[in-house]
């Protein structure tokens, strides 16, 4: 079974998300987040849990971004980290974050926004192979 | 034996002919044929000569002379408008008192004048050689004596020279004491005197300033001398206060050309540069936050607008795919906010490329020209595109190399004006794309046969937000935007016109093949 969970601060791309990922092939498990603090919360209490992740994870939000959250992420999981997959999602693709983000093994790719059923299928096809 | 050996008076008179010959109350009996020349006829000794040497003790007595004998007499010649002395010896010889001697000539002016000429001396007298030899050593003299007072010129010329120079400037000998000092390094002159041969820890203590300061100056001065390394350094004078004043100092070997070492030292006062630089370098770092800001304004600005666009893109999509069966004027409205966030897209993409451009590093990559320039035309999104005929032709290698990013700025501006101002009217409106390629340059023409650009528009088109269009879409920054990169590229970008005829737009950039 594999886990979606999307985070970001607008709650209309959280909506959008969902309604892409409901079109999709791989639509299974999925919760979403306004607050990378209250993703981060969920996600050590469900740590335990062995199966896939796959993180939706918006750049710009306000009190913890995006990469402050894969810094922490990395902090409480552990070895852990390695069933996650991070795919970033931005309104506007940065060269700067882009060089940021090659730190960061757990990130798979940038997906720019709105998401549609066209890039997630791609998405979902990457993730069977 | 002994009378044989006396000379005759006319073999005298030819060894010495300005002897005389006296009896025993000191009247002439003989007088030599030159002495005759400067004594008159009739004249007595008394008369003749008085004493020079000697001269305390003499009288005009045999016995006195006699008492002398043994020493050298000069006698001076009475009568004569130009004073001619005798120098010579009495010698006493049974009943008469011999002079022998020569008119003691020490310079040429001495002979000047006398009446005498040379055959009036023996031959065995040295006064001749010796005049000869005078001038000789005169004329040196004189030529030293030129020579000198050239030397003394041209020193007094450049000592002037450095005293004018906007420098100062001081010359320290192996001794590492000054040597020379012009009048800028130190104006007062009697402490400049006072400074030649005198160090700089010297002047120090006179001047009662920093002492091991001044020590660790004179050590560098030392290694200056020993390791023939220039030393630079500064030096502050009433520092943090309203007349400060750096100097800026160099102290630099200097070998003779005798081999001695010298330091050459010299200093400039560089207060007012300094202070321009720092000035520059704060106003540098003002407009360096200042830039920082403005782009991250734009970059936050830019992103803030985007992202409910693209939420409003993203509704619209699955309004559309939820509501299969819309019809009529809600596919009119849906067609139209579509086109509004598009322009509106356009629009940040424009403001975004232009920051790119001013901030980013040109980076040059290998590029696959034909295959970017189709990706570009594909990019470009028109109702109307399908019915443009796109033409690309690439003479010589397909491999470039640019700045990727960039080029396809340009393209994306070119490609997108050609695709808005085509006249879709037409039969077939088309976009021939040329690009020549060697081993410098890259240039591509963009060729339509579009509306064209009226003549009064010409040389705005480049301006920034200049729109000659209805039909223009953006924020006219597109071309704008392009010249600005094309510029950073070291290229060259130009078009010709004609209205209702076509457009060609060259650009020409440089190919960095690495």
């Amino acid at each position: 079974m594999k886990k979606f969970i999307l985070i970001d601060d607008d709650p209309i791309f959280i909506f959008l998300n969902k309604k892409v990922l409901e079109t999709c092939s791989c639509k299974e498990n999925v919760i979403d987040f306004t607050s990378a603090v209250d993703a981060l919360e969920h996600i050590q209490k469900e740590l335990d849990d062995d199966e896939e992740t796959i993180i939706l994870l918006d750049i710009r939000m306000p009190i913890m971004d995006g990469f402050t959250f894969i810094e922490e992420l990395k902090k409480i999981a552990g070895p852990k980290i390695s069933k996650f997959l991070i795919y970033l999602l931005s309104s506007s693709i940065y060269q700067a974050d882009i060089d940021k983000s090659k730190q960061y093994p757990e990130v798979v790719d940038f997906l720019n926004k709105p998401l549609n059923s066209e890039k997630m299928e791609a998405v979902c096809r990457e993730l069977d192979n | 034996m002994i009378d044989n050996l006396s000379p005759e008076p006319e073999i005298l008179e030819q060894l010495f002919p300005f002897f005389f010959a006296l009896d025993i109350d000191l009247n002439f009996v003989k007088k030599g044929k030159s002495l005759m020349k400067l004594i008159p006829e009739k004249t007595d000794f008394v008369q003749a000569f008085s004493f020079i040497r000697p001269q305390l003790g003499i009288k005009y007595t045999l016995e006195s002379i006699v008492k002398f004998q043994e020493r050298v007499f000069v006698l001076k010649v009475l009568g004569l408008t130009k004073q001619v002395s005798i120098k010579g010896q009495f010698i006493y010889d049974n009943g008469l008192l011999f002079f022998f001697g020569t008119p003691w000539i020490k310079s040429e002016e001495d002979f000047e004048n006398t009446g005498l000429e040379f055959n009036d001396f023996s031959l065995s007298d040295w006064t001749a050689d010796f005049l000869q030899l005078n001038k000789l050593l005169e004329l040196e003299l004189e030529d030293k004596l030129i020579l000198k007072t050239e030397y003394e010129k041209q020193k007094s010329f450049y000592e002037h020279l450095f005293d004018y120079l906007p420098l100062d400037v001081a010359v320290l000998n192996d001794e590492l004491k000054y040597v020379y000092i012009n009048i800028k390094a130190v104006k007062d002159e009697e402490t400049r005197k006072w400074l030649y041969g005198k160090t700089f820890l010297d002047y120090t203590i006179l001047r009662n300033l920093d002492l091991a300061e001044a020590m660790e100056k004179e050590s560098q001065f030392r290694k200056v001398l020993e390791d023939g390394r220039t030393y630079i350094y500064e030096d502050v004078y009433h520092k943090d206060t309203e007349h400060e004043k750096i100097m800026f100092r160099r102290m630099v070997p200097f070998k003779s050309a005798d081999d001695k070492n010298f330091i050459l030292a010299s200093g400039m006062d560089i207060t007012d540069l300094k202070k321009s630089a720092n000035e520059i370098l704060l106003k540098n770092e003002e407009l360096k936050n200042i830039n920082f800001e403005l782009d991250s304004l734009i970059y936050s600005v830019t992103h803030d607008l985007r992202s409910p666009l693209n939420a409003i893109t993203g509704l619209i999509e699955i309004l559309e795919q939820e509501n299969q069966n819309l019809e009529g004027s809600t596919l009119n409205y849906i067609f139209l906010i579509k086109t509004a966030i598009e322009k509106l897209d356009n629009a940040i993409n424009e403001i975004l490329d232009f920051t790119k451009n001013s901030r980013s590093e040109v980076t040059i990559t290998e590029i696959e020209l034909k295959e970017l320039i189709q990706t570009c035309f594909d990019n470009i999104r028109h109702e109307n595109k399908n019915k443009i005929k796109l033409r690309i032709e690439i003479f010589g290698k397909n491999q470039i190399y640019s700045d990727i990013s960039r080029l396809r700025i340009i393209l994306n501006a070119l490609l997108s004006n050609a695709v808005i101002y085509s006249r879709f009217e037409l039969e077939e409106p088309f976009i021939g794309i040329s690009a020549i390629t060697d081993e410098k340059n890259l240039i591509i023409n963009i060729e339509d046969n579009g509306e064209g650009i009226a003549e009064e528009h010409k040389n705005k088109v480049f301006d920034i937000f200049y729109r000659a269009s209805r039909k223009s879409t953006g924020s006219g920054q597109g071309l704008f935007i392009c010249r600005e990169i094309v510029k950073k590229l070291n290229g060259e970008i130009s078009f010709k016109s004609t209205p209702a005829v076509g457009t060609i737009f060259t650009v020409k950039l440089p190919n960095i093949i690495q």
